[in-house]
């Protein structure tokens, strides 16, 4: 099969979406179809692998609390176009369509097979309602919509009135499985470890940070280890923190840690780091929203604690690192759950979106008569 | 004149929006019948797979007969209407009658269970991504332009296809065995 794929975001800016894309394009090659990725690429020294087409650079534009990148010019557009006739796919993927992005631009250029997948949870997006009715002429188009998680599927239906079908994240469970600790870890006065943007509050740091000292009046030696991109306030006593890290160093920080914390406070559609800390084996306490809960099948595959409490936390962590018993059947029973996302199957149900919205559309993907730029749909956007 | 000239302008607006509304809503059309038809492929083939799959795997008798009959009704019965939607109600009813008097027979890996799961799984895609293009149909039919100029035409109106979906038991996907070393 000949998939074209379009991502929204800069494939040099490290993201969700972006991580996931590669993923996806590489699953798919490995099961032998032919794939081509249309992204913006912020610098031009970035080096990318063959399947990718440059579309541009973009330009930020803040949306819905986060930055939504935008290509501008008729430039895109022609390029794009030639992308879509030159590839003669048999399904176009874009993903993200409700943002203002390549995507966009592509769905708006293309007809056809179009499959979109949904990564956004916005429980109370006003923009996204306020923008419905413009989106429309545009998801119109889709052949089959994809969400990540029931609840970016809400936002779907609650939003843009759509609906979708549900096909997870997928994580690399061999990537993670067989990692070693990092050396002198976890130790034995208790390892806990933290993996995300270290400045974002959503993210949590700082509710771990308060529950520290009081996880530390019963495990006195416990150490916290730390990654991800940002500024860190340190150096903070038992923390060791190593900045961005590689996926394969994400995999050993996992691996070196007797708890994986996911404080999270809010804005998770999914929690792709959960899969990651459960194929790596390292027990987990998470906040207890939606998407985690559901991931974690509420609390059955790891324990649960109030979002946003560090007093919660503090008792959930301490409870863990003194039930050794309990972390065992939390590793083993999670080890069993997520298999279900390794990438080989969640590409096969991927596949199945494909073919099914293939059956129910005619003919492969072909660019739109007339072409449609970014001017075109800031005015479809305006008086439709 | 100039009262003229902004009459002259406004019809050519109002038309140029008809028109593209038009077009807008043509292809609506086309893709509602592309979708009905990939509908009912995947209903066909759930069919098909439910008879396929009681004759291959050991299932009490009687669960056995009601998921042939049920099968046999549902790909006999044309259309997308109402009784088609009761009909395939049935195979989904009988499909989980099933997987509770024998869940082993959903659960035991085998090419039979693997494609009936799939074929219930694509009929349920297949059936929201039609319910989908229906709903994009009717908002575009229902706007001013296309209800007062009758833009719609003798285009069939398209109905929505409700039904129960079959959610199977299915086999326990094998853990990934890697270099795994245990702590």
């Amino acid at each position: 099969m000949r998939v074209g794929i379009v991502s929204p975001y800069p494939w040099d800016v490290p993201g969700g979406v972006v991580a996931h894309i590669a993923d996806l394009a590489e699953a798919l090659i490995a099961r032998g179809h032919d794939v081509a990725v249309m992204t913006p690429v912020d610098d031009d020294e970035t080096p990318l692998p063959n399947y990718v087409t440059r579309a541009g650079r973009s330009v930020p534009i803040p949306y819905n609390g986060s930055v939504s990148r935008l290509l501008l010019g008729p430039v895109s557009a022609a390029r794009v176009r030639r992308w879509l006739h030159d590839g003669e796919f048999d399904v176009l993927h874009v993903h993200s369509p409700e943002t203002f992005s390549l995507s966009l631009l592509a769905l708006g250029n293309a007809q056809g097979p179009i499959v979109a997948t949904f990564h956004a949870a916005n429980p109370k997006s006003r923009i996204l309602s306020m923008m419905q009715s413009s989106l429309q002429v545009y998801l119109e188009k889709l052949s089959g919509s994809i969400a990540v998680s029931p609840a970016a599927r809400k936002t779907i239906v609650d939003h843009l009135g759509g609906d979708a079908v549900v096909v997870p994240n997928g994580v690399h469970i061999a990537k993670y499985a067989g990692a070693l600790p990092l050396p002198g870890w976890p130790g034995g006065g208790g390892a806990i470890g933290f993996v995300g943007r270290v400045d974002e509050p959503r993210k949590g740091l700082d509710v771990l940070l308060a529950a520290l000292p009081l996880i530390r009046r019963e495990h006195p030696g416990v150490r916290l280890l730390v990654a991800g991109p940002g500024k860190f306030d340190g150096p903070v006593d038992g923390v060791t923190f190593l900045g961005r890290v590689s996926d394969s160093d994400k995999a050993r920080l996992l691996a070196s840690v007797d708890v994986f914390a996911a404080p999270n406070t809010g804005g998770e559609s999914f929690g792709i780091v959960l899969l990651e800390a459960m194929a790596a084996g390292a027990p987990i306490v998470a906040s207890d929203l939606d998407a985690f809960a559901r991931v974690l099948d509420d609390g059955e595959l790891g324990d649960l604690a109030g979002a946003g409490d560090p007093i919660s936390l503090a008792a959930a962590c301490s409870g863990l690192l003194s039930a050794p018993a309990r972390r065992d059947q939390l590793r083993t029973a999670a080890r069993h759950a997520v298999a279900r996302y390794d990438w080989s199957v969640v590409c096969g149900e991927v596949l199945r979106v494909y073919e099914t919205a293939i059956a129910a559309s005619t003919g492969r993907v072909v660019e739109e008569p007339v072409e449609v730029d970014v001017t075109t749909l800031e005015q479809g956007m305006a008086t439709s | 004149m100039a009262y003229l000239i902004a009459a002259v302008v406004v019809v050519a607006l109002v038309a140029l929006y008809a028109l593209r509304t038009a077009r807008r809503l043509d292809r609506l059309h086309a893709r509602v019948d592309a979708a009905a038809a990939g509908l009912t492929a995947q209903l066909l083939r759930r069919a098909a797979m439910a008879g396929a799959f009681g004759a291959s795997v050991s299932l009490k008798p009687e669960a056995a007969a009601a998921l042939a009959s049920a099968a046999r009704t549902a790909a006999e019965t044309p259309g997308l209407g109402g009784d088609r939607e009761v009909a395939e109600t049935a195979v989904t009813r009988a499909l989980l009658q099933a997987a509770t008097s024998s869940p082993e027979s959903f659960t035991t890996p085998s090419p039979a269970a693997t494609e009936m799961h799939d074929a219930a799984l694509r009929a349920s895609f297949a059936r929201r991504f039609y319910n989908d293009t229906v709903r994009d149909v009717l908002a575009v039919r229902d706007l001013r332009v296309v209800r007062w100029l009758r833009l719609a035409g003798h285009a069939r109106h398209p109905a929505y296809f409700e039904m129960a979906d079959a959610e199977l038991p299915t086999a326990q996907i094998p853990v990934a065995s890697g270099p795994t070393i245990e702590p």
